[in-house]
């Protein structure tokens, strides 16, 4: 068994490192392989503009999609674990509604909230995320409050949903008093973008996912307990209670810093997980955490290979990439592995 | 088990498909019906537009409106009757919709529509408008304030009854798509409406010709035809003027939003516009006449030295363009200040006069553009909708 593992993480140590001189070589200037790999070994290669591309678009971009894929997949790990439920994701908590409420809030009120923000010196860029950060935060709050009165997870779920309705319910409100160009502009928030994070936003998005996912990875053995049922867990000696707030804190932070920085990026936390477990066999968590990191750092920046159209001057959205690969790749899973709910128990 | 299934489908859905079907065909048969008139007429001339056509007979005007919405096929006809109107002249296809002229009162559902009824000194006709904070022309600004001009809503979901209390002679609409549920509604309602497509012109001159299409409702065929002469040999003669510059400097436009850069394709009007301006727009080689959707880095390759960056959407300043995100710097044009956007007629309500005005004078934007890339030439002018960012 651990040969096998071994095997699997250093195949897809390899995978993650190919794709990841392809995503920075690949992109819609064509930029020669081979320069691409001077230039990454710290060489100069005489064309300023390619650099520029390189250090300015490029990399920030790939270092985004290993973050995002890596994220969310944990996410949607922890998610799924928590709820014993094969439908959740990152974002049942309300998390990603409630960063759609805040950036809804900011961009179709005329970004009067916006406006405030800005005239305490921090840049246009940074509105969307403070603003989608506080909505994903008030969302958080109540459910770690409602969390520690309540005792059943699935009640927790249900409260999600309903907050994912109700911000909904609020956003569309909002448009239909908005002008054109803001809801526009809502709109393109939603369709989720990778490209947009420069290094300077990098410097705090990095930290916060890199620590989180640590964090997130030393609970492990409660996570693998928690499998098997609260009784069970409860006999295994796992509070339950400090778990259930740690799963729920981690994934906000994971989840809602990735929505405040890309928008929300769909499909990758549920797939991830799934395509881990499915592929992998395993549902411990010690070695499913890791897997899953690489695996959605790898579906990432797959994803962003194809949305960048290499050769072509035209992108697609990351979003509509994520879902139509995903898709597929799940329910060929599934329907080949016809013993699907059995991944959930240990 | 799965042909099971598929077989209940197809029996669910057969029924479904044929009614789809049967009802598409009744519409086209409605539509194809050829219009025959005892009379014959004059057909208006129209130089730039290519989406109306208007010709005029003794008792009344046929006005076809073509291809109203992206991608689509429909001509729809208007029939403007006038006073000495008799029904039996005419036979027209079932979808034909009729108005009595003249107009007295209009509803209008886009402020590009609204600088033709001012030119036309017919801005009184107009009694509703949706979300008319808006609007940035003064004079109708102070009728909406007067209390002449109701406010209808926002014009994807209009307030109906507001609408029907106001019972205009006639609504001119806009089309994105084939939706046109709401149109019908109102039409149901008993209100003729006539959708207009000067966005879909793709000449600048072809949106200012739609001055025409206004003025059929209220009889001002040889106004319309005068004023947009003027605005016509306006816009030719700063275009000779450009034809011979020696030097053109290069061009782009637009901002990036999420992962796109929007950016005017080579035979968009937004292409002619910098071309007739003595510029080299980078992309006038595209040969699409469409909006691209393009990646941050393929629009740094081409434009990293390019010499004007010319709207910037709703940015104010070079430090807001900053904050946006960092990339814009390494532009040569922002490193230069040669960053123009055409926020300089911004009401305090936010309406733009560029998305109004602009619509129907494309002399004055081209003479602005003219002077941003060859000021020696254009000396006289003062800039109207441009103004440079610091």
């Amino acid at each position: 068994m651990n040969k096998q593992v071994l095997t699997i993480f250093t195949s897809l140590v390899i995978l993650l490192i190919l794709l990841l001189l392809l995503n920075i070589s690949l992109g819609s200037v064509y930029i020669p392989f081979h320069k691409t790999l001077t230039f990454l070994i710290g060489k100069d290669i005489g064309h300023i503009g390619w650099e520029n591309i390189l250090i300015q678009f490029r990399i920030p971009k790939a270092i985004t999609a290993i973050l995002v894929g890596s994220g969310l997949g944990i996410s949607g790990l922890l998610m799924q674990t928590l709820f014993r439920n094969p439908l959740a994701g990152p974002f049942v908590l309300g998390i990603s509604s409630g960063a759609s409420l805040g950036v809804a809030i900011a961009i179709l009120t005329g970004m009067s909230f916006g406006l405030a923000i800005n005239q305490l010196g921090i840049g246009g860029s940074w509105i969307l995320t403070v603003s989608a950060s506080f909505g994903a935060f008030l969302v958080l709050s109540v459910v770690i409050l409602v969390s520690l009165k309540i005792r059943d997870s699935m009640s927790l779920l249900i409260i999600g949903l309903m907050f994912g309705s109700a911000t909904g319910a609020i956003v569309s409100v909002l448009q239909f008093f908005s002008k054109a160009e803001s809801i526009q502009a809502y709109l393109i928030w939603t369709f989720g973008s990778l490209g947009g994070l420069t290094w300077e936003e990098l410097k705090i998005f990095i930290p916060v996912i890199f620590l989180t996912l640590g964090w997130a990875y030393t609970f492990s053995k409660s996570l693998n307990a928690l499998l098997l049922g609260d009784n069970y867990s409860r006999s295994m000696g796992v509070n339950i209670k400090k778990t259930r707030l740690i799963i729920i804190i981690a994934t906000s932070l994971l989840a809602g810093t990735i929505t405040a920085f890309c928008g929300p990026i769909a499909f990758i936390g549920i797939a991830i997980p799934h395509i881990t477990r499915l592929l992998f066999n395993t549902a411990n968590h010690k070695v499913l955490f890791p897997m899953v990191i690489f695996s959605g750092a790898i579906l990432m920046l797959f994803c962003d290979i194809i949305a960048q159209m290499p050769g072509k001057e035209y992108t697609l959205p990351i979003n509509a990439v994520t879902s139509v690969l995903g898709a597929p790749i799940v329910i060929w899973l599934v329907v080949r592995r016809k013993d699907f709910s059995k991944s959930f128990s240990g | 088990m799965i042909t099971g299934m598929s077989g209940k489908m197809y029996k669910i859905l057969l029924p479904l498909l044929m009614i789809i079907l049967f009802s598409c065909e009744k519409e086209n048969k409605g539509q194809k019906k050829k219009e025959t008139y005892s009379e014959s007429g004059d057909q208006i001339d129209i130089h730039y537009a290519s989406r109306f056509q208007l010709i005029i007979f003794d008792s009344f005007k046929e006005l076809k409106v073509i291809s109203p919405w992206p991608g689509s096929l429909d001509t729809f006809t208007y029939i403007l009757q006038k006073q000495n109107f008799q029904e039996s002249q005419i036979s027209v296809g079932q979808n034909s919709i009729k108005i009595q002229l003249p107009v007295k009162s209009m509803v209008c559902f886009s402020t590009t529509h609204l600088p033709y009824l001012e030119m036309l000194d017919e801005h009184e006709k107009l009694s509703g408008f949706p979300t008319t904070s808006y609007i940035s022309s003064a004079l109708f600004r102070k009728r909406v304030q007067a209390g002449k001009i109701k406010e209808l809503g926002p014009s994807n979901e209009i307030n109906f009854e507001q609408l029907l209390a106001l019972d205009p002679d006639v609504v001119i609409a806009f089309s994105m798509n084939s939706d046109l549920s709401m149109i019908k509604k109102i039409q149901l309602s008993g209100i003729p409406v006539i959708l207009n497509a000067d966005y879909l012109e793709k000449h600048p001159l072809g949106r200012a010709e739609w001055i025409k299409f206004m003025a059929a409702f209220f009889d001002k065929e040889s106004q319309a035809d005068s004023i947009f002469s003027i605005i016509q040999s306006q816009y030719i003669s700063t275009k000779r003027k450009l034809e011979s510059v020696s030097i053109r400097p290069s061009v782009y436009t637009g901002v990036v939003y999420g992962d796109t850069w929007f950016m005017p394709g080579g035979r968009h009007y937004g292409s002619i516009f910098f071309q007739d301006a003595g510029a080299d727009y980078l992309w006038s080689a595209n040969q699409s006449d469409e909006t691209l959707q393009l990646s941050f880095e393929s629009v740094y390759e081409k434009a990293q030295d390019a010499d004007f960056w010319i709207g910037v959407a709703t940015y104010h300043s070079l430090k807001e363009i900053q904050q946006a995100d960092e990339r814009y710097t390494h532009f040569k044009a922002f490193d230069d200040g040669h960053v123009y956007n055409y926020i300089a007629k911004l009401s305090d309500n936010g309406g733009n006069a560029y998305f109004e005005e602009g619509y129907a004078r494309p002399d004055i934007i081209l003479n602005d553009l003219a002077k941003i890339f060859h000021p020696e030439l254009m000396s006289d002018h003062q800039f109207y909708f441009y103004e440079k960012l610091y």
